[in-house]
């Protein structure tokens, strides 16, 4: 195993854990308006930090392969740029629901729905363009075209993407613990689990023991809170980080549907210096995350 | 058909020119909420608290705007200019990697900072917060500077072996951290941005003292104080730094100073150009001071400029617009050294108006009799001086763009100078169009509506209460 393509791998893993959530978030809000309050105590903290993670990782694929990098940007420019632009709107609508005054004529929970969309939609393209690098669908041979058409008429993957969607959606409840017509949540992780799997298998994708154990994992955590109504955070954020970290273990080193991610490595002379930064600014930037954990699970002082 | 080099540029310097506006803010405010939050702790004055809350408030809108826009550029800078950021990958990405670093600590920390402000209890360890934001603000700006200096500089590979078979050897991942402008460019860059951030808040600050009266105008005046102890500050370094940038650039980038200062000359004697254009490769309607270029550039009227310095020693093919970029610099020097001039003027008047120091010169007949005129009283009372410092803020703004505009365009027809052109660099897929576009309109909604959106939370928040005072 390569150090520099595995922290590759776990950065991704976080950034998509991160952003699961937020569809979660998403989802919610469109869903029960009555979670608004719950969602906003979770994400007003941290968006900040979720949009740096997006950063990090984006960066840190351009250290570690800057030779991948024009065949993405000439494939993927517009849908990368789209989802460039979406994310200004996602900055601005969260922060204008936080800030709204009262009297306005855009409530809290009209601008925390247009987030919501925007929010889902990045996700969506940030799915299709990780799914189209990792299995090369819609990708023509010499790596410079995109078929749209040919993305979208992929029937599997239209099943990652609805499968992805309605895990969110079934594990929405459990992390936002939400209570109304709680049974949908193991009905939809279920059936996502059920048509995620199946779909990257049948796009070439690896799918072991390891993936139906994890599955399996997050299945129970729906079920358990839809028999108990208990939940824990962690749990659903472990439990998504492994899902994604699993599916690019078994995939090593598959990019545009064949193994030669290798083969686009930096020069060792960059990748040496990019570890001891990362080493550094791991150590700073976990320091900092554990500084921030206690702060949010610390009590309210009273004023 | 559209150009798309063209489209890619025009993008890239719209997107930055936006985003250094946001930059500046976002560079700004935690200085002054620092500041604030620490007069607050320190003299026990509950007004600079409130100061410190609104301020953080702005300062948390405008982080998701400013860290937005900031993704948009970067995501620009990979996906505009893929053979440019190929090179730097190789050669030069590490400053791009730390500033990701810099950009958690101010994320972080200003999440801890706003979202958990009650849940202190030492009052000083949350400030401490504030100082580890502006450190974070502060660094991306160093950390994005070492890759513009790389850009005019660039190191850190051999150059003359990538010229003749376009392969990166004998790489030196550090070497892009200490190129021979990174440290004057930095200078210049952070003290300008410093400084055009705390312009507009004085500016703002100086307009609502115009317009309030009684607690309101006692706030105002306090945060006004503040600001323009930082604009001090940074213009003076601004133009300090400046003219060493200029004496790097006569060094390092001799072509890019002499299209700036649209100069054909070389030897003893040399004119300085001021204004004009150039037309069949003859400047005109320009200003033309002897010996002025050769005092400024050595100290003596007679001293020599070496033939690298003039554009006649270069191909007219990489020469940059020689008559934007001299104007847009001449321009950028005129209004930098006159505000530099306007602020000592009113740093001197604001001295005079400290107690002790104005009763000193009270026992003095001739003294006391000056110092009774309008223009040396307290210039945050005095209506003059508060439209000037709104001017200034204006000026601010343009000097910001301006000088940007100077760097940018003089380094043209390179991205990475002498090593790649614009041109070769360029993504020319025709997918970046429309959405291009809508980047551009996005922007031209987003920031008014931001600024307007900061605006009315604040107007919406009542000073009386938040200082606990019974109307």
């Amino acid at each position: 195993m390569n150090t520099y393509i595995t922290i590759n791998y776990v950065l991704l893993a976080i950034v998509f854990t991160f952003l699961f959530v937020e569809g979660m978030s998403a989802i919610s809000f469109i869903y029960d308006r009555k979670s608004l309050p719950n969602v906003k105590k979770y994400l007003d903290p941290v968006w900040g930090i979720v949009g740096t993670f997006v950063v990090f990782f984006v960066v840190n694929t351009e250290v570690i392969y800057p030779a991948i990098m024009p065949s993405i940007d000439y494939m993927y420019v517009f849908p990368i740029l789209l989802a460039t632009l979406l994310f200004i709107g996602r900055n601005v609508f969260l922060i204008f629901s936080e800030y709204i005054w009262k009297d306005s004529k855009f409530s809290q929970l009209m601008l925390a729905r247009i987030y919501s969309l925007i929010t889902f939609i990045i996700i969506i393209i940030l799915l299709s363009i990780f799914i189209s690098i990792i299995s090369g669908v819609g990708t023509n041979s010499t790596l410079t075209g995109f078929s749209t058409t040919v993305f979208l008429s992929n029937p599997y993957i239209l099943g990652f993407i609805a499968g992805t969607l309605l895990i969110a959606l079934g594990l929405s409840f459990v992390f936002y613990k939400i209570e109304k017509m709680k049974f949908l949540s193991p009905i939809s992780t279920i059936f996502g689990l059920l048509l995620f799997v199946f779909s990257i298998n049948r796009l070439g994708l690896n799918v072991n023991y390891i993936t139906y154990v994890l599955g399996a994992a997050i299945a129970l955590i729906s079920i358990f809170y839809y028999a108990t109504g208990k939940a824990r955070r962690e749990t659903v954020f472990i439990a998504v980080f492994l899902s994604v970290i699993s599916i690019n273990f078994l995939n090593y080193g598959k990019v545009f549907g064949v193994d030669s991610l290798t083969s686009y490595l930096n020069n060792s002379a960059v990748s040496y210096a990019s570890i001891l930064v990362t080493v550094v600014g791991g150590l700073l930037l976990t320091a900092m995350l554990l500084f921030f954990l206690y702060m949010y699970r610390l009590p309210n002082k009273e004023q | 058909m559209v150009n798309l080099v063209l489209f890619d540029a025009g993008l890239m310097g719209y997107s930055l020119a936006v985003h250094i506006l946001l930059v500046t803010v976002g560079m700004t405010l935690p200085i002054i909420m620092s500041i604030a939050e620490f007069v607050s702790i320190k003299y026990k004055v509950k007004i600079y608290d409130v100061l410190a809350k609104r301020l953080a408030n702005a300062l948390i809108i405008f982080f998701a705007v400013g860290t937005a826009s900031g993704v948009v550029v970067a995501i620009e800078l990979f996906v505009l200019w893929p053979k440019f950021i190929s090179v730097l990958g190789q050669v030069g990405i590490l400053p791009l990697y730390m500033e990701v670093f810099a950009f958690f600590t101010e994320a972080i920390f200003l999440g801890i900072y706003i979202y958990f402000w009650n849940k202190f209890k030492s009052r000083i360890r949350h400030w401490l917060l504030s100082v580890f934001i502006a450190i974070g603000a502060v660094m991306s700006g160093v950390f994005i500077t070492m890759i513009n200096a790389f850009m005019n500089t660039p190191k850190g590979f051999n150059i003359p072996y990538y010229l003749s078979t376009s392969k990166i050897i004998d790489v030196n991942p550090f070497a892009v951290l200490n190129t021979p402008t990174t440290w004057v460019e930095i200078g210049h860059v952070i003290g300008s941005t410093i400084f055009a951030g705390s312009a507009f808040f004085l500016a703002y600050f100086a307009y609502k003292l115009l317009k309030t009266k009684g607690t309101e105008r006692e706030y105002y005046k306090k945060a006004a104080k503040i600001a323009a102890a930082i604009v001090i500050i940074a213009i003076i370094l601004t133009v300090i730094l400046g003219i060493e940038s200029i004496t790097a650039l006569m060094v390092y980038q001799p072509e890019k100073f002499a299209a700036l200062e649209m100069n054909f000359n070389s030897g003893p004697h040399v004119a300085e150009v001021l204004g004009g254009f150039l037309v069949n490769n003859k400047t005109v309607d320009s200003i033309n001071i002897a010996g002025l270029m050769s005092f400024l550039a050595t100290g003596k009227f007679n001293g020599v400029i070496a033939s690298n310095d003039s554009l006649l020693s270069y191909a007219k093919s990489t020469w940059p617009p020689v008559s934007v970029v001299h104007n847009t610099f001449d321009t950028m020097v005129a209004i930098g050294v006159l505000i530099g001039i306007i602020m000592v003027i009113f740093l001197i008047i604001w001295l005079l108006n400290v107690n002790k120091i104005r009763n000193k010169f009270k026992s003095n007949k001739f003294f006391s009799k000056l110092l009774s005129r309008k223009i040396f009283s307290d210039p945050f009372d005095n209506p003059l001086i508060l439209k000037v410092l709104i001017v200034i803020g204006v000026l601010a703004a343009f000097l910001l763009e301006d000088g940007w505009v100077t760097d940018e365009v003089g380094r043209q027809p390179w991205i990475i100078y002498n090593v790649m052109t614009v041109s070769a660099a360029a993504n020319t897929s025709p997918s970046v169009i429309p959405v291009g576009i809508a980047i551009i309109f996005f922007y031209i909604l987003v920031l008014p509506a931001t600024v307007l959106f900061v605006r009315r939370v604040m107007k919406k928040r009542d000073l009386n209460k938040e200082l606990r005072i019974k109307p």
